[in-house]
């Protein structure tokens, strides 16, 4: 199999999980009435406090295991972010397989400006 | 209104924004944060953050389709990715410090304008032609910026070279600024910089494009999260309702000919993207 088509098939999964996580999360809400001790007014409501923010990793972590709905739409969202992300490191794999310098290089910056993104503006300079 | 109903008319609301982002080829979010904003009175925080999360989803769903096919451009997407990704960056800190200030209409008056703005690049790819081959220059040549793809249209396989690719980098860069700043994929300014300035075929620059978008959206959400711009319970039915009008409006699109429905599909990009700025303005 080409990478090309690795590729497809991850963005594929990515999205059907990632979708699949935040319907059942959806209606867990629904069912439950609420979500993480939040009532579903609280939660529904276009104005909201609850955002992602408010909650950690540990926390979607736990909540998944204890059938919380709002849990799973965190992973959800999770998973879905994650998709290109995985993208991207398949592609540093296989550039990397082919001796293609240059281009590993190149498909590491993306990379590292992701994690940039994610891991260092929030911690240093956000807050 | 209960919140089963609020649910449900954003589920519709996007999935609306889905399938005229597809037949106008700009994606979801352009559409999306007008219709959140304007007609269900969500705050444009929210309605960004929203709008950037279904990005990820329409873009990785189709990317998947375009990247099986070999239209799509892996080396050409990830050398420009580097400078999408640092635009998001620079448009993500951007749009945080605007809200800090609570600077909010200036938010609605860019969208507006971006909107207007996205309408030219539209328009041209009706059109659909190929581009005059140019020579590959040295930094196409360095890079490697060629490729061919099957065209079933035409029933040939059509080759070509990339130009300037630096010129493609400067304009890749602001895409991803706008794509941070407003939570949108940027398609149109993505179109422009590989379409106008490195002179590759439609086909090559809309889909590489929608698999450059996924990648520049992921790296605006990770600083949207921290900054808690994303609402779970909005986000979830607006990354359901846009991916499933997509798909829709991508079948529809194959079977479409009639260029005047498109047309009329442009009028009402440009009615909401004045809307954006009367909102801006505080007409509206």
């Amino acid at each position: 199999m080409e990478v090309e088509d690795v590729i497809s098939y991850s963005l594929i999964v990515g999205v059907v999980a990632s979708i699949l996580l935040i319907i059942i999360g959806v209606v867990l809400i629904f069912v439950h009435d609420g979500a993480q001790g939040f009532t579903l007014e609280q939660i529904g409501n276009v104005h909201s406090f609850i955002n992602t923010s408010t909650t950690t990793p540990e926390k979607v972590v736990q909540g998944v295991q204890k059938l919380d709905g709002l849990s799973f739409v965190y992973l959800g969202l999770i998973v879905l972010i994650a998709t290109p992300i995985i993208r991207v490191i398949l592609l540093i794999g296989d550039f990397l397989k082919n001796r293609d310098l240059l281009y590993t290089i190149l498909s590491l910056i993306v990379l590292i400006n992701i994690l940039i993104a994610i891991f260092i503006v929030p911690d240093y300079i956000i807050k | 209104m209960s919140i089963i109903l609020t649910f449900l008319s954003i589920l519709i609301f996007s999935m609306l924004a889905g399938f005229l982002g597809s037949l106008t080829g700009l994606g979801g979010g352009t559409v999306l944060v007008p219709i959140l904003t304007l007609y269900l009175g969500i705050p444009i925080i929210y309605a960004t953050g929203s709008s950037l999360i279904s990005t990820i989803a329409t873009s990785s769903g189709s990317a998947s389709a375009y990247v099986k096919e070999r239209i799509t451009s892996v080396r050409i997407g990830i050398s420009l990715e580097i400078a999408t990704t640092a635009g998001s960056i620079v448009g993500s800190l951007t749009v945080a410090y605007i809200y800090s200030l609570r600077l909010q209409y200036l938010v609605y008056i860019i969208f507006g304008i971006v909107l207007l703005f996205s309408i030219y690049p539209t328009l041209k790819k009706m059109k659909g032609e190929f581009p005059t081959p140019k020579p590959p220059d040295w930094t196409t040549k360095a890079l490697n910026l060629y490729g061919e793809y099957f065209d079933p249209a035409n029933n040939t396989t059509v080759k070509y070279w990339g130009v300037r690719w630096w010129l493609g980098l400067i304009v890749m860069f602001f895409a991803g600024f706008i794509s941070g700043l407003l939570g949108i994929g940027s398609g149109a300014l993505k179109v422009i910089g590989m379409d106008y300035a490195m002179n590759l075929p439609m086909k090559v620059t809309t889909t590489t494009s929608n698999f450059m978008i996924g990648v520049t959206a992921a790296t605006g959400s990770g600083i949207y999260w921290a900054l808690g711009y994303i609402q779970p319970f909005l986000a979830a039915p607006t990354a359901i309702g846009v991916l499933m009008g997509s798909l829709i409006g991508t079948r529809v699109l194959v079977r479409m000919k009639n260029k005047r429905i498109r047309a009329v599909f442009l009028i009402i990009l440009g009615f909401l993207g004045v809307q954006m700025i009367l909102r801006g303005l505080g007409v509206l």
